[in-house]
């Protein structure tokens, strides 16, 4: 089915092909991104947005120099000044390219994606949508201590069209659907916050909003959140630690994920997000974590947030190992960063926008499942605690220390989940801290989720990732609540 | 961009049917990006972008939207068509907004600051040999950023400035690293060499063998980069009014007067002092100065236009998180802060702040670049980053020792999605017992 969009990016690629200047290569990078936010905050429905994001990044290669141009004027004269842009950028840089041109990937490939989409967006009025989140915000609202509540939907239909000299051409259309609700519970000046979704957010339509039983939540949310006012302190101490998916999905993010991405080992990153503890040697041989430890890149997750066919630098993105019974033996890097380095990677060299040229990123990076089910890794626990929901998260810029915080946790005693505990958090070392993972979750506790608001890059680019795990049990790990640690 | 602007107002204004107000608001910028690793080009270009923020209003009815400009007037009339369209269609659908805030009176303003930019050459140029034989890895933004506000009522701001940020860090080894930053409106090529000879000058100290701390309390001069790290994630929600009437504040007992900050402290939102607008996205002017904190007691609160209505204050920020914030400065000597620590670390630079317990107001982070041991008075070693885990309430309570007299400017290098108009003009603190905890 064709849509408005696609037409229009086909039309400006043509355009491009037709007066394509005189280079040693280049490619057109069209995006069109239309979203819609929906949301209701104490029974007040909010300022209904509606946008739409249109443009495009022409990269050449001239001699010894590449540039690019961005603009959101798709006619023939915008496409004109912003291929002279690229070319002027490509001719003042020609004899200070950090990386030889003759190393960048060609777009070759031919292909297509769409996501997978039962219910569309519109295909339920604006207006019924609204009744639905009010209704799910007031039953929220279950105690005066409930200060404030909201619920929301956000939903994206982006289109990506990539042409190149080398004659490649890439479509690609994702349908994203990030629902939430929030419950924030206050007593004197202690305040408790619940919160469901945020870390939901997957390609599909409002099909999604069944699977993920959204209507079953609100009263779980908020009580959760009033529940937290009372509950004791997560006790402080070291001991055993369940990871629940809904924080596994940051700490595999933040301490897996960033740490093998490419362009950090080669420095790229050293100004603003950071390097890594990670390095070129260690791919093949290093013990990452224990040998329960499976990670995946995995793109063909139907659903997952950052499931696609190539990526921005056109590579064919498939399913691959990154650590296989803990040993690393692979990178996230695109092709560039594999010519560079001379180490595997993947196909993961991804733009947050027509206006950011592509860097490596993380998409859809899963801990595979085990054979536990969640309660015998409880059962597995003599003292401990179980946490869930990622609230407070902070690495060092080789992302090796890290303290996370979760919204709660439950203490477990002797194999059995005992009561709630509030201000959960947990401090470690990536090096060490996988290495003492005991238990993983099976098949059937295996969720998938994501995080929408990766940054990194120079400039700026915020990316939304996919990330699916079960439950995993870690020894021997320094827990502690809040009052000071 | 301005002709942009004004042509669609002027577009709006003729497809405006009866009853019928709208707000717009232009962000736009064209900026050269260069990004650096190893003292050589790893990615460069230029962008050229503009976003029109529309909220069509009928009555107590409105509905916001964004779309992207391309400038080329045709192409810019039929998408604002299409967009008022799909607006009209949205508009009956939707209740009435109690919390509907615009400027309704027809003022006028106009900000301009040109600046003196230079060629992309002689930047790339003075960059290659200012950093000559040192592993330089950085960005450099510059050019031109929009801001204007067109009404239905008549109603106009608008706001340009040309502007540069350089902002690198040269490596010793591995993490060992010195942070340097140059930015403003007037590049001027001695300045630019000067600030990078001095973030040289300092890796002599990065070459010595890094000390391991351990886990305690520490007498710490924390300069005012690390200290905009702290604030900036008690900035994020902690001074405006919506987090206060909710009572997600991390400040929440700050503002309860349960607790109070040195009396030294005082934070500042000068917008009039800034590189920000002076006016919100929906036409409001802002004032030119609210004190959040004054002599370490919780002051007035950022109100933005939709908190205005739903809480009756009037409306003073663009967003309830500041933007020109400013922190009074003390009487210690910059040039003493080795000195006056004696025996501990003088930190030039925290990292990856975020709030660990929102009731003790408690953040957590790194320490990272050059952060040095001090012993007797003089510096001594780098050390190996450490996570430090704070209180505000002890760090600017009891904690703090003093404040420096000088201040300095630190532009925001920030550019997701645009160029950030933020910036903090902030001491250096002396404080003792700062917890690092891994």
């Amino acid at each position: 089915m064709s849509t408005e969009g696609q037409e229009r990016l086909h039309a400006a690629a043509r355009r491009f092909r037709a007066m394509a200047p005189p280079v040693d290569d280049w490619s057109l990078r069209l995006v069109d991104d239309s979203a819609e936010t929906l949301s209701v905050r104490r029974g007040v429905v909010e300022p209904v947005r509606l946008s739409r994001d249109s443009g495009l990044m022409i990269t050449v290669v001239e001699g010894r120099g590449v540039g690019y141009g961005a603009t959101t004027d798709l006619s023939a004269a915008g496409l004109r000044v912003a291929a002279e842009s690229a070319r002027a950028w490509a001719r003042r840089t020609a004899d200070l390219q950090l990386v030889d041109p003759a190393q960048l990937p060609r777009v070759t490939a031919h292909g297509s994606y769409r996501s997978p989409l039962e219910k569309p967006w519109h295909g339920l009025a604006t207006g019924v949508k609204l009744e639905r989140l009010l209704d799910l915000a007031l039953r929220m609202k279950i105690h005066d201590a409930i200060v404030d509540w909201s619920a929301g939907l956000a939903y994206h239909d982006r289109e990506t069209l990539l042409v190149s000299a080398s004659g490649g051409e890439i479509w690609q259309r994702q349908h994203v659907l990030m629902p939430w609700l929030r419950a924030v519970a206050n007593r004197g000046s202690e305040t408790q916050i619940r919160s469901f979704g945020p870390d939901l957010g997957g390609q599909g339509g409002l099909e999604r909003l069944d699977i993920l039983e959204l209507d079953q939540q609100p009263e779980r949310v908020a009580g959760e959140a009033l529940a937290l006012l009372d509950a004791p302190e997560c006790p402080s101490g070291t001991m055993d630690l369940i990871l629940m998916p809904g924080q596994m999905t940051l700490q595999i993010h933040e301490s897996i994920g960033h740490p093998l991405e490419l362009d950090r080992i080669l420095g790229d990153e050293r100004n603003y997000a950071g390097t890594s503890f990670v390095t070129a040697e260690m791919f093949g041989t290093y013990q990452y974590g224990s040998e329960l430890l499976n990670v995946t890149f995995d793109p063909t997750v139907s659903g997952e947030l950052a499931s696609y066919a190539h990526d921005d630098a056109g590579a064919q993105a498939e399913r691959a190992w990154l650590i296989r019974e803990g040993i690393l033996l692979r990178g996230l890097g695109g092709t560039t960063s594999q010519a560079r380095s001379g180490l595997p990677g993947v196909a993961c060299a991804r733009a947050s926008s027509w206006n950011r040229p592509a860097i490596d990123r993380m998409a859809n990076l899963n801990l595979e499942p085990g054979d536990s089910s969640l309660e015998e890794l409880l059962g597995r626990v003599e003292r401990g605690v179980l946490m869930d929901t990622n609230r407070s998260w902070s690495i060092d810029d080789s992302r090796n220390k890290f303290q996370f915080g979760c919204e709660l946790g439950w203490r477990i005693e002797d194999g059995e989940r005992r009561e709630l505990v509030r201000n959960p958090g947990y401090r470690g070392i990536s090096a060490g801290f996988w290495r003492s993972l005991a238990g993983v979750g099976n098949a059937a506790s295996f969720r998938v989720m994501g995080v929408g608001t990766c940054g990194k890059g120079e400039p700026n680019q915020m990316i939304a990732v996919g990330h699916a795990s079960p439950p995993c049990l870690f020894r021997g790990v320094a827990v502690f609540g809040g009052g000071g640690s | 961009m301005r002709a942009t602007l004004e042509r669609a107002a002027g577009h709006l204004q003729a497809l405006l049917e009866p009853g019928e107000a709208f707000t717009a608001y232009l962000e736009a910028e064209q900026s050269d990006f260069v990004r650096l690793n190893g003292n050589r080009v790893r990615q460069a270009g230029h962008v050229s972008q503009a976003r029109l923020n529309l909220d069509l209003i009928h009555g107590d009815r409105h509905v916001e939207a964004a779309v992207t400009l391309s400038g080329e007037p045709d192409t810019d009339a039929a998408a604002l068509h299409s967009l008022l369209t799909a607006l009209r269609r949205v508009l009956p659908l939707v209740p009435e907004d109690p919390y509907l805030a615009y400027a309704a009176e027809a003022v006028q303003s106009s900000d301009i600051r040109p600046g003196r930019l230079p060629e992309a050459d002689a930047v790339l140029t003075s960059l290659s040999q200012d950093a000559a034989g040192l592993d330089l890895v950085g960005h450099w933004a510059a050019g031109n950023l929009y801001r204007g506000f067109a009404g239905s009522a008549g109603q106009w701001h608008w706001f340009e400035a040309e502007s540069f940020s350089l902002d690198w860090s040269l490596y010793q080894r591995a993490d060992k690293a010195v942070k340097g930053r140059y930015a403003g409106s007037h590049w001027d090529p001695d300045t630019q060499t000067a600030r990078i000879t001095a973030t040289r000058d300092q890796l002599e100290i990065m070459a010595r063998p890094a000390q391991r701390l351990l886990p305690g309390a520490y007498r710490v001069y924390l300069a005012p980069a690390a200290l905009a790290e702290i604030l900036g994630v008690i900035a994020w929600q902690g001074l405006g009014l919506r987090a206060l009437r909710t009572r997600q504040t991390p400040l929440l007992r700050l503002a309860d007067r349960e607790v109070s900050l040195h009396p030294g402290v005082e934070l500042v939102e000068h917008c009039a002092g800034g590189q920000a607008p002076r006016f919100s996205p929906q036409g409001f002017t802002l004032p030119e100065r609210l004190t959040l904190i004054q002599a370490g007691r919780f002051g007035e609160c950022l109100v933005d236009a939709r908190s205005s209505r739903e809480y009756g204050v009037p409306v003073n920020a663009a967003a309830e998180r500041p933007a020109s914030l400013e922190m009074g400065p003390g009487d210690l000597d910059i040039a003493d802060a080795a000195a006056l620590v004696g025996d501990g670390l003088l930190v030039s630079d925290l990292w990856y702040g975020n709030l660990s317990d929102r009731a003790r107001c408690a953040v957590t982070g790194m320490t990272r670049y050059a952060c040095l041991r001090v012993e007797n008075g003089r510096t001594v070693a780098p050390v190996e980053p450490m996570r430090f885990d704070v209180s505000l309430y002890d760090l600017l309570g009891e904690g703090l020792l003093g404040l420096t007299r000088e201040r300095e400017l630190l532009t925001d290098t920030g550019t997701y999605e645009q160029r950030s108009t933020a910036t903090a003009l902030l001491p250096g603190i002396l404080v003792r017992d700062f917890p690092l905890t891994l």
